[in-house]
């Protein structure tokens, strides 16, 4: 973390959910690759939100993102504010072959998107062959993760289910948010001594470091 | 009171001819729990210390799940795996995690993973007389292939370095980071019936001489299955020789699913982009040479075609590989490349490739861009390499127009046959090449391919001999092969 500032915090206390029928709109990295949907399932609930927008969780949840000074890489915090404990927080990152930063997770760029996951640790593949381009994501530690189809983006359950027979491959984690203990997410293209682990994101957006690595 | 006394007598009598246990070591007894939670290695490192303590002797792990760091071998030890037994590699924490990597000055002949040994599950440097046996299993989830060197970080599961007499026999390994074995420098090594279902390299033979790998599987869909290297990690040339591997079964379905027998194939790309991995090489890493090479009886299935490769300085000399079939192969079938990468010491000079000899193989459903390829640089030549007794079975589908595609030479680019683009043959692209021999060898196309059978680039003394195209003669006596 030594020697990153964040050039951009932008805060929303609540967020909206995405129109129906209309794809998820994605955090996104402005110089980065690939983007991520973040969805919220359980209790009745199974909707995207967005990155900005109005408050459609009437304040139950807490989302906070923000974008590394090189804005190559993207930070993302999720607290669950009043739901209840068993409500799951639902992740898909993909499309890393887009030109450029884009809204959505389009399917014709995530053919050759190859995802290597150790642990929390995400190592993604894009690009084409030789000329291979490499990302990275940190999840939320006690994901269950798989591969999904990018094709199918109805709800954040019906990612999360929808296997990985498909061309456009996406992968996506499911997490329980416990009330009060915010969750993270990063996603980017950092460059090596910019790069930086799961414990040090809390500090970015000014809390104390999570254990996990 | 006499009935007392034979009892005794016989009891005395039975443990007088039971075999001794003095030399088995239970993990258990020196504190491992096998619960999968607790990290057993310092137990296991204590098990072992004490059995090398007395000379040596087995140590048992009998049936549990030990989440382990390092565990570091002693010569004379047998690590013997017990049926239900696993070896975990647990994630590391900020504050354990696995032993460093050792300083190697040699470091920038060859990537991290192949220049240090200590940084794995399962490691030993300068032994002699040891043993890894399932039939347990290895399991390394906590371990990375990919290229993070923090402290701590494990990318092995099994790192031998400069060892002698070592048998593998028995185990599974699945998901072991950068290499399920990296031996390097091991003389007088054994594989056989092991079970390999991983994320990227399966077995690494790197320097090592006087090898046997028989009657495995390697499912490696990442990275290669079994490949023969000789790099300069040692810090010294040394070849890579007296290597037989039979009997094998090589492949590239989904990671996992072979260990748990549901064959996928939902995920054909590599991290590399170029398809399935999952074959037989020799190379990449080839600062020394490979010599007396013999690989019989295996199987390829969805992966990447045979691939033989020198392009550090490395000689390569007297392989004979035959009876081979291969099925749905990504990219060539057949790929002979003598390259001028030279990640080698400087002033080491361009390697060789002669005395090749393949026979028997069948490779269907292969990709058609690249066909089969034999190729040096300019100034080294391929030479004496027979081929016979082959049936290629092409996908075909490409046009007139790909035969007139320029091949770059690529001399110090990192060998696959991606590196040459379509290749203008739809057989054999052979180039800088001499005393090639094709002798009854039977092509196949599932679409037709408007391409040449065979093109040929600064080559010499080839011979044909029973050339055929879809059932029907494909080259008369006296016909050449499209030059350029």
């Amino acid at each position: 973390m030594k020697g990153m500032t964040i050039a951009v915090a932008c805060a929303a206390l609540s967020i909206s959910m995405h129109a129906y029928g209309q794809p998820p709109r994605v955090f996104a990295p402005a110089e980065g690759a690939g983007g991520v949907l973040i969805g919220v399932a359980g209790g009745g609930t199974d909707q995207w939100v967005c990155p900005d927008g109005d408050n459609a969780f009437d304040g139950q949840i807490a989302v906070r993102h923000m974008q590394t000074d090189d804005k190559r890489s993207l930070a993302i915090e999720v607290t669950n504010l009043s739901l209840p404990d068993s409500t799951r927080l639902i992740w898909v990152i993909g499309g890393f072959d887009a030109p450029a930063p884009a809204a959505h997770i389009e399917p014709e760029h995530c053919a050759d998107n190859v995802f290597s996951v150790e642990g929390n640790q995400v190592a993604i593949y894009h690009g084409e062959v030789m000329h291979l381009r490499f990302s990275k994501a940190l999840v939320p530690p006690g994901s269950d993760v798989r591969l999904c189809d990018g094709r199918k983006q109805d709800s954040p359950t019906a990612t999360f289910n929808s296997g990985k027979k498909t061309d456009a491959p996406v992968l996506g984690g499911s997490v329980t948010m416990e009330r009060g203990k915010p969750v993270y997410i990063s996603i980017g293209r950092p460059r090596q001594k910019e790069s930086y682990t799961y414990s040090e994101l809390p500090r970015l957006f000014g809390r104390k470091n999570n254990t996990a690595r | 009171m006499k009935k007392l006394a034979t009892i005794i007598l016989m009891a005395i009598a039975a443990l007088a001819t039971t075999p001794s246990l003095a030399d088995t070591y239970n993990v258990r007894d020196f504190g491992a729990t096998g619960d999968g939670v607790h990290i057993d290695s310092e137990a296991i490192n204590k098990a072992i210390r004490a059995a090398a303590g007395k000379g040596g002797g087995t140590v048992y792990v009998p049936a549990g799940r030990y989440a382990c760091y390092s565990i570091r071998m002693a010569s004379h030890v047998e690590l013997h795996l017990e049926q239900g037994a696993a070896i975990i590699a647990e994630f590391p924490t900020d504050s354990a995690g696995y032993d460093p990597p050792e300083p190697n000055p040699h470091s920038k002949y060859q990537d991290f993973g192949h220049s240090h040994w200590q940084n794995s599950l399962i490691w030993g440097i300068g032994l002699n007389d040891i043993t890894i046996s399932g039939p347990g299993y290895i399991i390394g989830k906590g371990l990375t292939r990919e290229g993070d060197r923090r402290p701590g970080i494990g990318n092995k599961a099994i790192a031998l370095k400069e060892c002698s007499n070592v048998v593998l026999r028995d185990l599974g390994m699945v998901q072991c980071g950068h290499f399920a074995l990296l031996a390097t420098g091991v003389d007088n090594l054994t594989i056989s019936n092991v079970k390999v279902d991983t994320n990227r390299d399966g077995f690494d033979i790197d320097c090592c001489k006087n090898v046997r790998i028989n009657s495995c599987s390697v499912n490696s869909p990442w990275d290669d299955a079994i490949v023969l290297k000789a790099s300069f990690a040692l810090g010294y040339f040394k070849d890579t020789e007296n290597v037989t591997i039979s009997d094998c079964f090589v492949s590239g379905y989904d990671r996992y699913t072979m260990a748990d027998a549901s064959w996928q194939l939902d995920e054909p790309q590599a991290p590399d982009h170029g398809g399935r991995t999952g074959r037989i090489k020799i190379g990449t890493e080839s600062s020394g040479g490979f010599k007396n090479i013999a690989i019989t009886n295996c199987l390829f299935e969805h992966c990447r075609g045979l691939a033989i490769e020198s392009v550090d300085g490395g000689d390569v000399e007297d392989v004979v590989i035959s009876n081979i079939t291969m099925r749905d192969i990504v990219n060539a079938g057949i790929f002979l490349r003598l390259g001028a990468r030279m990640r080698s010491p400087e002033g080491t000079p361009v390697g060789s490739m002669k005395r090749i000899h393949i026979s028997h193989v069948n490779a269907f459903g292969v990709d058609s861009r690249y066909s089969s390829i034999i190729s040096g640089v300019p100034g080294h030549k391929i030479e004496d390499v027979s081929l016979s007794d082959i049936s290629l079975h092409y996908k075909g589908g490409f046009k007139p127009e790909d035969a007139s595609n320029p091949v770059p030479e690529q001399e110090k680019a990192y060998p696959e046959p991606w590196m040459f683009g379509t290749v203008p043959a739809k057989g054999f692209y052979v180039r800088h090449a001499e005393g090639i021999r094709f002798d009854n060898i039977s092509f196949h196309f599932e679409k037709p391919d408007s391409r040449p059978l065979f093109v040929t680039d600064d080559a010499d003394g080839l011979t044909f001999c029973g050339i055929s195209e879809d059932g029907k003669p494909a080259m008369a006596a006296g016909n050449s092969p499209t030059a350029r």
